[in-house]
């Protein structure tokens, strides 16, 4: 358990560090977001007032110290493009979609990636760990708009089964999970055939084979338990991967969440908001990868010394 | 220096080519492409990345009409492949296949020039973190592993989105180059930590070798085989986030083309030609797919 504190205690500057980079690239940019108000009409002494108010003509880390004040009693400020919004009610409106689609998709993706990854190791050289083997070259080499418009072309255009995008009918949900899950489930299939292609070609399971164990007695406590460390080592790049795959499935597919939001927010130079959805999309990759590594050392205690 | 030498004849290719005749079992092993085994999906990712390069370089000679280039009149945009118009039209009436090969260039030139910039920079500081170690070590370290706490698109559609002073497919080449470099930096630190505690290093410093002279003499052919061989890959990544990116908008701007802006603005009217996304995503995956092969084929020894 000792560990696992540790562990956790490696998160806290990780989260900072992830703060402090969002918000000083979000206030080294040129101009800030009142600049445009000078097209508007606005004159220079009511932007100086605003600036002033929003505490813009302070130093840089006096900025920074009043914004992670604030960020620490959950306030992350108001929009500066949305009239009379604050930015946390914004985040806590997309937050759910994103969520719910990445959660849904890493688990899909993994679940398929470890059948298909088992199903070649165990079928090494024959007809379908050769289709297996070039299925995952090919989704793994393909960009996820790319997948998106073809996964629409054969399933809304051509057969017409579900809806080509929109959001909150349930049947909205299933072509993003699909494509969101092909990406990760092809690194899964990779690293999972490999893994267990490695430990199946070990001597104890040899050894196993030979005092007549059964199979599936060999699976369960000699193949699979060895063979799915590296598996879930992955998983935690993994979530990184889902993350900027769900650019394009949010936008594509016209769902409202964190990464359209941030898409959304960048003509308007809405900072406050592209910082915040930044932050909360870099913490859910964090928390993921912190999930993982626990999980890890829970399964493979010889991971534990070197943390 | 006998080390060296020994370790350099175990991967001699020529000594592999004598051996069948006193093993028989071996003999299948000697048809082989540089010392590598063959495969003709190689040859076809090798062929494929060619034509790409080709494209790239003579844009200007090979493609029809200029990639800006509209045609006026009724009935321009949008046109089915014809003989004047092979791959036809997109919706401003603009040779789609001019636009492709030109969209080729901004690929190669943006997969080279990371690469070479993200060399210099990861094996420069991979080498002065294995080699030197101590303070210097754990600054780069902790810098790249900051780093790698980002989902990389994410950080880079951060700060192009903000910074608009330098156009944005340029400032996306700085970003993507400062955030690929740790994983050179960390195959290079390995490798140097590995090779360190060899013999030969040992020996050339009794002899009074200087730091410089070793690791440019010493280490520097022994690891740089298997960081040459991942290249390809980082350049096949480089090419999907500049993809990701253009089609995003956040690449290269219109009426510049490029393969992930050309998806994207035939994206907007898919559902009336959805075939025209095919030849923008198919160079991309095709690409990416040649290089992963390619990659993969060096690395296996």
């Amino acid at each position: 358990m000792n560990f696992v504190l540790r562990r956790i205690l490696f998160f806290i500057p990780a989260l900072l560090g992830v703060v402090i980079v969002t918000f000083i690239i979000g206030r080294l940019a040129p101009g800030d977001p009142f600049q445009q108000l000078i097209g508007l009409g606005v004159d220079n002494e009511t932007i100086a007032e605003l600036r002033h108010h929003y505490g813009f003509d302070q130093p840089l880390w006096l900025q920074l110290f009043t914004y992670l004040g604030n960020l620490a009693q959950g306030d992350l400020g108001i929009s500066f493009a949305k009239a009379n919004m604050r930015v946390v009610d914004i985040i806590q409106m997309s937050i759910g979609p994103t969520l719910l689609v990445g959660v849904l998709s890493i688990t899909l993706g993994s679940l398929m990636g470890v059948w298909f990854g088992l199903w070649s190791a165990l079928r090494r050289g024959k007809l379908a760990d050769k289709v297996i083997t070039a299925a995952v070259s090919f989704f793994g080499a393909m960009p996820g708009f790319v997948l998106s418009y073809f996964m629409i072309w054969g399933m809304a255009v051509g057969l017409k089964w579900l809806p080509p995008g929109g959001w909150g009918k349930p049947e909205n949900i299933i072509m993003p999970v699909i494509v969101a899950a092909l990406a990760p489930a092809a690194f899964v299939a990779r690293v999972c055939r490999s893994s267990m292609v490695e430990v199946l070609r070990q001597e104890y399971v040899t050894v196993a084979r030979a005092k007549g164990l059964s199979p599936f007695h060999i699976m369960r406590w000699h193949v699979l338990k060895n063979g799915f460390i590296p598996v879930i080592t992955v998983i935690g790049p993994l979530a990184g991967r889902s993350i900027t795959g769900l650019f394009f499935v949010e936008r594509i597919f016209g769902i409202p969440g964190l990464t359209s939001l941030t898409i959304d927010s960048i003509p308007s130079r809405d900072y406050s908001v592209i910082q915040a959805s930044t932050l909360m999309l870099a913490t859910i990759f964090i928390i993921i990868n912190l999930l993982v590594d626990i999980l890890n050392t829970m399964i493979d205690p010889r991971t534990r010394s070197i943390g | 220096m006998s080390t060296v030498e020994l370790n350099s004849q175990e991967q001699n290719p020529y000594l592999t080519k004598a051996m069948p005749d006193e093993f028989p079992l071996l003999k299948k092993r000697q048809k082989t492409w540089f010392g590598r085994k063959r495969d003709m999906l190689v040859l076809f990712s090798l062929l494929f990345i060619f034509v790409i390069l080709i494209c790239a370089i003579f844009a200007d000679q090979i493609s029809p009409y200029r990639p800006e280039y509209q045609e006026r009149g009724k009935g321009v945009a949008w046109q089915d492949p014809s003989a004047t118009h092979w791959l036809g039209t997109d919706g401003l009436g603009r040779d789609f296949l001019s636009r492709l090969i030109h969209g080729a260039r901004v690929t190669v030139v943006l997969a080279v020039g990371v690469t070479v910039f993200q060399l210099s920079i990861g094996l420069t500081l991979g080498v002065l973190s294995g080699f030197f170690g101590g303070w210097t070590d754990f600054i780069i370290m902790r810098v790249a592993d900051l780093l790698y706490a980002f989902p990389g698109l994410l950080l880079i559609i951060l700060v192009v989105s903000v910074v608009d002073t330098l156009p944005r497919i340029l400032t996306a080449f700085i970003v993507i180059t400062l955030i690929s470099w740790p994983d050179v930096t960390r195959l290079t630190r390995a490798q140097v930590l590995s090779l360190k505690q060899r013999e030969f290093v040992d020996s050339a410093r009794v002899m009074g070798a200087s730091s410089r002279h070793i690791i440019i003499k010493h280490l520097f052919p022994n690891f740089i085989r298997p960081i040459a061989a991942l290249v390809p890959l980082g350049m096949a990544l480089v090419i999907l986030s500049e993809s990701s990116l253009s089609f995003l908008g956040l690449g290269v701007q219109p009426p510049g083309a490029s393969w992930g802006n050309m998806i994207n603005e035939v994206g907007v009217h898919f559902r009336t030609s959805p075939w025209m996304i095919l030849a923008p995503s198919m160079s991309l995956v095709f690409t990416v797919l040649s290089l992963n092969y390619v990659s993969d084929w060096l690395l296996d020894e």
